[in-house]
């Protein structure tokens, strides 16, 4: 569990707060979209999970221990940590040897680093190029790469910042899978975002900060389904909540829809199909 | 320390006298202070030259950021001290070059942290560098603050992948700040890249004469900043050759008899 205590932050020793005030539990297994507009404090709230920033006032607790009291190394066993756009930070001449980093790192032997970076590469769909160069692959293949050189320790808690950004719909789509999968191995996933559209297909929960402050923390459905406190964050509803209000607003519907194929559905039927 | 290397250079925009004066005028007096700290070699004349950039880079409201860049450089001051010990044998003598480095530093930051880039790419413009060396020293000041940026970015990337910056030995050491420097390498060439096809597409041609639409203009203020600056290096020399350290030693001796 991480637990986060009347957090503040500030980067510069007189500055303003750039973190007001947050108090936040994260359960094991759960999935979470940190989501607000730019300048929210979205990235800074994140890197105190595995200790780059330590808190100005305040207490994270990582399991019970207080970040402050352990070196970013040991916590990031535990807290892997995806910066947005991480293909940035490769260095290595092979594919095999940007996962193995880690590895090395912390410590582990050879025969663990040979089993594991195999397993990582395969389950990647990376296999094939474990002898290229990282820099030869293309976007969605080198975001991939990051995301494998990060899951390859098997951190019990995974932060993405931005995963989407940059990224095709096919790559959308196996990010999706590759959401899914670390949600049912049970590790809790925390991703920043301002992809309502992703958001929207994984409904998790949400936690929405503007300007330093959490302003709301509930299901995604529920926030979705509220413009008002969306817009004050920068957000806007996604396109299957627009949908939904305007056929509430016209007294077509009661509710809502979790799915695409849902709206369809009532939507063919309120025009009468008699195939349904 | 690696994390905040970067805040040594970053300008800041702050409305102080420093700030306004013309960088033309403040590029003269850090000349003559650097030529000053060159020619001066006793510790108590660095030291009064110290005091006196020093003031200035409180009036400039940048003392705060020269201090924090001089704990950075402690072990690199300190290397400095150890090995002119180890050559010249005697702790005094050792001190001197110190002196200077920190001086440059100083002074250094006296113009850097107090102009704003633009300036400084106009003012060597109107030195009548060409186009090509103006701009890309004016550029490079320009990237300082994003590469620095970019630098903390792949610094904690790595921090988060286990690397241990300040564990094993020298060369061990060294060799860690591999999955560093490669990164900003490649970052560097393609943003190198990057600008040069921006200053393409914008029409940016060395061989055409360009006419500006803010013009540095000199003031009686940075004229009298000038010569007061002068004035002082002036004294500072002249009073060099009647006082030093030496004399002063003697002269307390003197009195104690
Ligand atoms: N290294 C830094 N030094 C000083 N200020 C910073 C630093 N990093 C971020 N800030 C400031 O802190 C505030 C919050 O930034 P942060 O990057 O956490 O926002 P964010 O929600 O992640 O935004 P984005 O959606 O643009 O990524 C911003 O005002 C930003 O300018
Ligand atoms: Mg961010």
């Amino acid at each position: 569990m991480i637990v986060v205590e009347n957090l503040y932050f500030t980067y510069a020793p007189q500055g303003d707060y750039v973190l007001k005030n947050i108090n936040l539990e994260i359960g094991e297994g759960e999935l979470i979209a940190i989501m607000g507009d730019n300048g929210a404090g979205k990235t800074t709230l994140v890197k105190h999970f595995n200790g780059l920033l330590k808190p100005t006032l305040g207490r994270v607790y990582v399991d019970d221990v207080d970040t402050r009291d352990v070196p970013i190394s040991e916590l990031s066993r535990k807290v892997g940590m995806i910066f947005q756009y991480p293909e940035k930070m490769f260095f290595s001449e092979r594919v095999w040897d940007e996962v193995a980093f880690a590895l090395r790192n912390f410590g582990y032997d050879e025969a663990s680093i040979n089993r594991l970076v195999q397993k990582i590469l395969n389950i990647f769909w990376l296999w094939k190029y474990r002898d290229s160069s990282p820099f030869i692959l293309s976007g969605g293949e080198q975001r991939r790469l990051a995301i494998a050189s990060v899951l390859v320790w098997n951190p019990k808690y995974v932060v993405m910042d931005e995963p989407t950004a940059g990224q095709d719909a096919v790559q959308r789509e196996i990010l999706l899978q590759i959401i899914n999968m670390m949600v049912s191995q049970g590790k809790t996933v925390i991703l920043v975002t301002h992809d309502v559209e992703f958001v929207a297909e994984i409904r998790p929960r949400v936690i929405l900060m503007s300007n330093g402050e959490v302003v709301y923390d509930g299901e995604a459905t529920r926030l979705f389904r509220n413009p008002g406190i969306l817009e004050s964050a920068g957000l806007t509803q996604p396109i299957l909540f627009k949908l939904e209000s305007r056929l509430r607003d016209q007294g077509l519907i009661e509710g809502g829809f979790n799915t695409i194929d849902e709206a369809a559905k009532k939507i063919i039927s309120l025009l009468g199909d008699e195939r349904l | 320390m690696m994390r905040n290397i970067h805040e040594l250079f970053k300008y800041e925009s702050l409305n102080t006298p420093l700030h306004h004066i013309d960088p033309r005028s403040k590029l003269a007096t850090i000349f003559i202070y650097l030529v000053l700290t060159i020619i001066l070699s006793d510790i108590m004349h660095l030291l009064i030259i110290l005091i006196i950039i020093l003031s200035q880079l409180a009036i400039g409201r940048a003392l705060r950021k020269f201090a924090k860049g001089l704990l950075t450089l402690t072990p690199f001051l300190v290397l400095i001290l150890i090995l002119n010990y180890l050559s010249l044998g005697s702790v005094s003598a050792s001190l001197v070059p110190v002196f200077r480095f920190l001086l440059f530093l100083a002074i250094m930051d006296l113009f850097f942290l107090t102009t704003d880039p633009d300036d400084f790419a106009l003012t060597l413009e109107s030195l009548r560098l060409p186009l090509t060396v103006s701009l890309s020293f004016s550029l490079a000041l320009r990237f300082i603050p994003t590469m620095a940026e970019q630098v903390n970015e792949i610094v904690e990337a790595q921090l988060s992948r286990g690397l241990k910056l300040d564990q094993g030995n020298f060369f061990a050491r060294i060799r860690k700040y591999v999955p560093i420097l490669i990164p900003i390498i490649i970052l560097s060439i393609k943003r190198s890249i990057e600008v040069a096809e921006s200053l393409e597409i914008r029409g940016v041609d060395p061989n055409i004469k360009r006419i500006h639409y803010v013009a540095l203009k000199l003031s009686m203020r940075d004229i009298v900043y000038f010569l007061v600056n002068l004035g002082l290096v002036i004294v500072v020399y002249l009073a060099s050759s009647y006082i030093s350290s030496e004399s002063l030693i003697a002269l307390l001796h003197f009195s104690k008899i």
